[in-house]
């Protein structure tokens, strides 16, 4: 038998072996190693990369936005805000992502016009292909995130809600200032995650021809068939993006759970940060 | 003779089909404290808590510094009041919990200047100036700006002590302030209830510390399956109790 070392010897060597492998195969593979520097940096790969994080940012927030309103709604002691937002969040969880893309860029073809009696406008016109893949990521992030700051807020011990209308607060001065930036800090790591999954998620968008980052890819393979070269520029853009984020989410993390102490009321002027103001 | 600062009159409150308060008359006078006693699930906390709402109650009345809690009758009908007005009516009863339940996203001083600023609409400064008294009032000066997670269990119930107080409230009720304590914190928050009892608070304190409740209260309740079962000062409640049920209870405990 091995002893625990020799096992993790074995175990490094094996690894070692299986990444030379991998190099290997993808060494001699027939493709152009040189092409991908330079398209890693051609203008439409960057004006991609750029619509690419553009739509993550924008649909994360809304996504952020839709999420907490409608997570007070499916909390609330109503019954109709709660049915309302359980019926979103079935609804936009429950339709795969690349289908409602389609059905918010299409929606033209049944609803040629929106507005009221005289005042409308071409579905056309405002429905551009950015417009309907904002849409559509933003209601499906909203459904996750709803879930997910749900989540934050039942976590909130009852007692402390239960101390602040004691002291005289109302219910709404209640959720806003302690139920929400406790639910919000509480909600951090999740959402870490989904912001890393909303940037892949984005390229769903290439079939409705949004200029993100793999659309921007496809345009130029489907003219020079360097396919799998500029798949591989594609794919290190978003692990360069997927970093950035994971990056962005650590320091996050640090902040929520590392509270600045001893801010607070010592010059009798600086004020704890409420979490609220800071994420969303 | 001034009217009692808390009257309560033939209250009734019901979870459900289940009855947990028959018939409950207590006068509080001002500057009084009385102690609730009786074993666990008698209705003790559920009275407490019926004093400033935090539980509704079917019928009966709550007057507390002539004002009646929670309920109006007109035209011979009871209604439930606004919640703005039940939110006002809570600003003068201070309440102290078992767990605490201080803010955990807040310093201490962020705790007790919350309500004072948001609901009294006290200035920020005059507030933290307040907030400073209270803390060395509860032997806390130094922890202003300490997080609840930093504070020993003893500590978080002083400054939730002195979070209530900041709303300068007519009444405190303290509902087990120590049960939720190991051994050598109790001491020190309940130096800190007995010193409010010497500044003239008017106190409802339900509590299991026998020797406490003895030591501070006025009078001391007994209650039992939802009915108060005897009233009257410790020495007598304690030592020669006049119904069965109260000998029975005290024999267990002292």
């Amino acid at each position: 038998m091995l002893s625990t070392g020799q096992k993790s010897h074995l175990f490094v060597a094996l690894c070692v072996a299986g990444v030379a492998a991998v190099f290997y195969i993808f060494a001699t593979a027939s493709f152009s190693w040189n092409e991908i520097p330079k398209y890693l940096f051609a203008p439409q790969i960057i004006a991609g990369a750029r619509v690419t994080l553009v739509l993550t940012v924008l649909s994360m927030a809304i996504g952020i936005v839709i999420g907490v309103i409608f997570a007070m709604m499916r909390v609330s002691a109503l019954r109709v805000p709660q049915v309302v937002a359980a019926g979103y969040i079935w609804l936009f969880r429950g339709i795969p992502l690349l289908v409602q893309i389609i059905f918010w860029f299409n929606l033209a073809l049944f609803m040629p016009r929106i507005g009221f009696g005289a005042y409308s406008v071409s579905t056309n016109e405002v429905m551009g292909s950015f417009t309907a893949a904002l849409i559509a990521l933003s209601l499906n992030e909203g459904a996750y995130m709803a879930e997910i700051v749900r989540g934050g807020i039942l976590a909130i011990d009852r007692g402390q809600v239960e101390a602040a209308r004691a002291l005289g607060l109302s219910r709404g001065r209640t959720f806003r200032r302690i139920v929400l930036p406790q639910a919000l800090r509480m909600v951090i790591p999740a959402t870490g995650n989904q912001l890393i999954g909303m940037l892949k998620a984005t390229s769903l968008v290439s079939v409705i021809g949004v200029h993100d980052l793999l659309t921007q890819a496809q345009f130029i393979y489907t003219a020079n068939y360097l396919i799998m070269e500029l798949l591989i520029v594609a794919a290190i853009w978003y692990l360069a993006l997927t970093a950035l984020a994971s990056l962005l989410q650590h320091f996050l993390e640090k902040w929520a759970s590392h509270r600045p102490s001893d801010r607070h009321v010592v010059s009798g002027k600086a004020q704890v940060p409420s979490g609220s103001e800071q994420l969303v | 003779m001034t009217a009692p600062m808390i009257q309560i009159h033939g209250l009734n409150k019901f979870f459900g089909t289940v009855q947990v308060l028959h018939d409950i008359d207590l006068d509080v006078a001002s500057g009084e404290v009385v102690s609730i006693l009786g074993p666990s699930g008698s209705g003790k906390s559920t009275l407490l808590r019926c004093i400033n709402l935090l539980e509704t109650f079917e019928s009966g009345s709550i007057v507390v510094d002539g004002k009646a809690i929670g309920y109006r009758q007109t035209e011979g009908k009871r209604r439930p009041l606004p919640e703005e007005e039940i939110d006002r009516q809570r600003m003068d009863i201070g309440m102290v919990f078992q767990r605490f339940n201080l803010f955990s996203h807040k310093t201490a001083m962020g705790n007790i200047i919350e309500a004072p600023v948001l609901v009294r609409g006290e200035r920020k400064d005059a507030a933290i100036a307040h907030g400073r008294e209270l803390l060395s009032k509860v032997g806390l000066a130094e922890r202003a700006n300490a997080y609840p997670e930093h504070l020993s269990g003893g500590q978080q119930q002083r400054v939730a002590i002195a979070r209530a107080l900041a709303m300068r409230p007519k009444v405190m009720l303290f509902d087990e302030p120590t049960s939720a304590l190991d051994p050598e914190s109790v001491g020190e928050v309940l130096s800190v209830i007995r010193q409010l009892a010497g500044e003239g608070m008017t106190m409802l304190v339900v509590t299991h510390e026998m020797g406490f409740a003895r030591e501070v209260s006025d009078r001391i309740v007994f209650m039992d399956a939802g009915r108060i079962v005897e009233i009257g000062p410790p020495g007598q409640i304690m030592a020669s109790p006049r119904n069965a049920r109260t000998r029975n209870f005290f024999s267990k405990i002292l």
